[in-house]
């Protein structure tokens, strides 16, 4: 059976830049029901293709893009691909997702995945149309902005391509370079400088073929069904539509779980200007969709007075707006976009930026950098212009951004070694070398494990516990509450990888579940998932899988920790007061569950049942 | 009297307590002759997203053995999953509950509609009849699908006669193309949305704009052949692959470029007979179809 014209176009691309040489590989039938597509995908052929411990920046090394079988189909949110690969920012497995089109655009060009290894000899632009791939000299587009150098290609090669690219941080390798395609970013974890030391600018895609699925009639009620959940759901008919993903930021505050100056506090005492509502009414000026998504969580914003007059951007969405904001003690809204345009532009994670920047606040204030070191800034918490000063540094790569480009593990060990003092690595926070993003693990205990067993790092959309513990969804569970929370985890992170394989975005998923996603995948691509239970079970083949992949890299259980503040330090205030993250007394359940040894190995027992044995072994 | 029924603690002895409350609820109720409808809400750390619609059932059981006259419940998004929820009640009657107010009137009827079929017997709604623009008319609706058996469909088609015509409002455009694939998939059964009968443009940063057939005629015109017409009654394009000769002159003369060909055929906006699938899935309300008698 071939898998064209079922959700997928049923062939990968491999494309040795050194050479320019290419091939394609059939999708087998086998390996679209193992691992479906997207991260799934992107993880198998990261795990078969990559050498073992080698650097992400060398030319040998794989990055692979992958889309899922509802990518480009009415599925709602069906437009996501992913960009999956070592990350030079944690040394672990990397899988980043984007909502931009450039997803539809590959399958168009009939591949499901592209994996590109090697270098080019100059900036070079990768130009895929059909069967047709050329790399191109972008000599002239290397150096310009993201949003600049896509206008360029798309006029070159014609507005029907669309265009993965980096910005000028991920030419020079920074390892918070994200990939950038119409202004929606493949953000964490460095993807962009594993593009970048390929010599390659973008990625440029087009082609005449078209994504069909297997039984239309049975795909246009599923794909309805799905639809109309989504438009029957408070959260995505009202709250992100409207507000945005900041519809939380009220809540999470509430709950005392929001991160503040660099997580020395869960609480902000003056929330209100950060709330959606305020950003709807003197910033936003547009709601913003990714193609196939009824709910629009995206905005345009344009900051109309003030000091940044003029200053545009999408979003910010709720993690920009808090690093860029809270995290740095700020809560003026036109440095928060002013900041997101310059990162956008860049081409650096918003997140990473953010967390980057609340710890050299810190180090500031706790006298362990002074204001030479920092480039004469004030960069006390709170001062919006010193925020948005270091995040030009970073995204410039000048002056302290050299150093703190490299994110906040490499930036404490930079300072801790150039100064002889250890103390900076206190204020690091971050998770296998990934910044944490916007929720106070103090205040919720299950995101504390998540972000300790997360397969890329700090991350809250692998295990989005947040859902049950601070906001109440899904039946709601105690925040502070440890039992239980090993198996929601799992659950979370399980059902998160099937959504990522899929080609879906998380969001759709507030409102559907397994259950439609299964019927949609099934009527696409008449593979033989029979319950929601089998979905889990390949949510958790992925888990596994990228767990390996991590393990062969020399990870181990040690690396599933959090930092020592997360840990031994209580907050003060707040519904969280006096609490730290009891990771301790979770993570051995949570291991024991996952069928891993207390090293947080998988067992051979537990890779057998999930049919990964022989193929880890191949 | 309605009650709620927590179901989804992992401690038994607060879920005994719950529905020992229940049951006293009942017997008091039976003793005042007032009906009883239980609510059941999956709340606790059992809830997984997976098994919600599970733990429905679970509770509708639960419901029925303290006592309950009538069910409160959501519907669980498909008829095959509410059937078996239905089939818990054991003849209890069960009602759908409304919920948050819906993007539109189509999605609460069709829910509706889905569960009447599979054996419920009716409805308790709020939001979405109090939160509708015109709530006299959702009413209405709604009671033609419950008490008048109509589908959702034949109730709301009331309103729908005379030529049809497709507008938009840009201002209210996402760019999310829900329109072209919704068109490619329901004209061609694919996602060609190339091919769709109409265009989102605008790429970023300028704003996206839909662009619809306003059956201005230009393509009628310029056809040399007369393989186009137009429905003057219903409204929408008639193309007539028999009298075509592929000449073009169509896809030329259209002032909105909206027209495309290929070796086959040409594609024209027909207003998918009646029911625009453009305007059913835009989660917007920035194209709509519009009758005019």
């Amino acid at each position: 059976m071939t898998l064209q014209g079922c959700g997928y176009m049923g062939s990968i691309l491999h494309l040795d830049i050194s050479t320019k040489k290419s091939r394609k590989e059939t999708l087998s039938k086998d390996t679209a029901d193992l691992f479906l597509g997207g991260k799934g995908l992107g993880a198998l052929l990261l795990y078969k293709l990559a050498r073992p411990k080698a650097d992400p920046l060398s030319p040998e090394y794989p990055l692979i893009f992958s889309t899922g079988p509802l990518t480009g189909t009415l599925a709602p949110t069906g437009n996501r691909f992913a960009v999956v690969t070592k990350s030079p920012l944690t040394g672990a497995f990397l899988d980043s997702h984007c909502g931009g089109p450039f997803g539809i655009s590959l399958k168009r060009s009939g591949h499901d995945a592209i994996v590109l290894t090697g270098k080019a000899e100059a900036p070079s632009a990768i130009v895929i149309r059909n069967d047709q791939v050329e790399i191109a000299p972008a000599n002239d587009v290397w150096g310009r902005s993201t949003q600049e150098s896509e206008l360029m290609l798309k006029r070159r090669f014609g507005s029907e391509n669309e265009v993965a690219c980096i910005g000028p941080a991920g030419e020079r390798l920074a390892p918070i370079a994200c990939i950038y395609n119409s202004s929606r970013v493949a953000g964490r974890g460095g993807a962009g400088a594993v593009m970048g030391s390929k010599n390659i600018k973008a990625v440029v895609a087009s082609g005449d073929g078209f994504i069909e699925v297997n039984d239309v009639e049975a795909f246009k009620k599923a794909a309805w069904s799905a639809h109309r959940l989504v438009r029957m759901n408070e959260i995505t008919v009202r709250q992100l539509p409207k507000y945005g993903t900041n519809n939380i930021l009220e809540v999470v505050n509430v709950m005392g779980g929001l991160p503040v100056r660099n997580f020395q506090k869960g609480v902000l005492d003056e929330p209100r200007p950060l709330f959606g509502e305020s950003w709807r009414k003197d910033i936003w000026t547009r709601d913003r969709a990714c193609i196939n998504c009824p709910i629009a969580c995206s905005k345009t914003a344009s900051v109309k007075s003030g000091e940044y007059a003029g200053a545009t951007c999408e979003g910010p969405d709720y993690e920009t707006t808090w690093a860029l904001g809270p995290n740095c003690g700020v809560i003026d809204r036109g440095a928060i976009v002013k900041a997101n345009e310059l990162c956008d532009l860049y081409g650096v994670d918003t997140i990473s930026t953010g967390g980057a920047i609340g710890f050299a606040m810190e180090c500031f204030e706790r006298g362990l950098l002074t204001p030479e070191e920092l480039d004469g800034i004030d960069a006390t918490f709170g001062n919006a212009e010193a925020m948005v000063q270091l995040s030009e540094k970073i995204a410039k790569g000048e002056g302290v951004g050299r150093t703190l480009q490299n994110g906040v593990r490499r930036s404490a060990r930079a300072f801790a070694g150039a100064k002889g003092m250890r103390d900076f690595e206190d204020y690091a926070i971050e998770v296998k070398g990934m910044e944490l993003p916007a929720y106070e693990p103090r205040g919720a205990q299950g995101m504390g494990l998540g972000y300790a067993t997360s397969d890329r790092g700090a991350c809250h959309l692998r295990a989005y516990t947040v859902g049950q513990e601070l906001l109440g969804y899904w039946g709601g569970v105690n925040p502070q509450a440890i039992e239980g929370k090993a198996q929601l985890v799992i659950d979370k992170q399980n059902e998160k990888a099937v959504v990522d394989s899929a080609g879906l975005c998380f969001f759709s998923f507030f409102a559907i579940s397994l259950k439609e996603i299964r019927r949609m995948v099934v009527a696409a691509t008449g593979l033989r998932y029979e319950s929601s239970r089998d979905l889990e079970l390949l949510g958790e083949r992925i888990y596994n899988l990228t767990r390996m992949f991590n393990i062969r890299e020399g990870l181990s259980g040690d690396d599933d920790r959090l930092p020592r503040r997360l840990l031994e330090v209580p907050l003060a205030e707040g519904p969280a007061k006096d609490r730290v993250v009891k990771l301790r007394d979770m993570l051995p359940e949570y291991y024991s569950l996952r069928g891993w040894d207390t090293n947080g190995v998988p067992t051979e027992e537990r890779l057998q049942r999930l049919g990964l044995s022989q193929l880890l072994r191949a | 009297m309605t009650i709620y029924l927590f179901v989804g603690y992992q401690d038994k002895e607060q879920e005994e307590r719950h529905l020992e409350q229940a049951r006293r609820f009942s017997s008091e109720c039976s003793e005042w002759g007032l009906p009883l409808v239980i609510e059941p809400v999956p709340m606790g750390p059992r809830v997984t997203k997976t098994n919600y619609h599970e733990l429905v059932k679970e509770s509708v059981a639960l419901s029925i053995r303290v006592g309950a006259d009538a069910l409160k419940v959501p519907y669980t998004g498909d008829p095959e999953s509410f059937s078996s929820v239905v089939a818990a009640a054991r003849g209890t009657p069960v009602l759908v509950l409304g919920g948050s107010k819906a993007l539109s009137d189509r999605e609460p009827l069709e829910a509706v509609e889905e569960a009447l079929s599979v054996g419920a017997s009716g409805v308790v709604f709020g939001r979405n009849v109090i939160q509708s623009s015109d709530p006299a008319r959702f009413l209405t609706l709604i009671r033609e699908v419950v008490h008048g058996g109509k589908t959702a469909r034949e109730a709301l088609a009331k309103g729908r006669e005379g030529r049809l015509f497709l507008r938009t409002n840009p201002s209210l455009c996402t760019g999310c193309g829900i329109c072209l694939s919704a068109c490619a998939m329901a004209r061609q059964g694919n996602f060609d949305t190339s091919k769709a009968r109409l265009k989102v443009v605008g790429t970023w940063p300028s704003p996206p704009v839909p662009v619809v057939c306003d059956q201005c005629g230009e393509c009628i015109r310029a056809c040399p052949t007369a393989a186009l017409t137009m429905d003057e009654k219903a409204g929408g394009l008639v193309y007539n692959r028999d009298l075509c000769t592929l000449c073009g002159a169509c896809t030329t003369a259209c002032p909105r470029h909206l027209l495309s060909m290929d070796s086959e055929r040409v594609y024209v906006c027909n207003l998918c007979s009646g029911w625009p699938e453009c305007a059913d899935w835009c989660p917007t309300g920035a194209i709509f179809a519009e009758a005019m008698r």
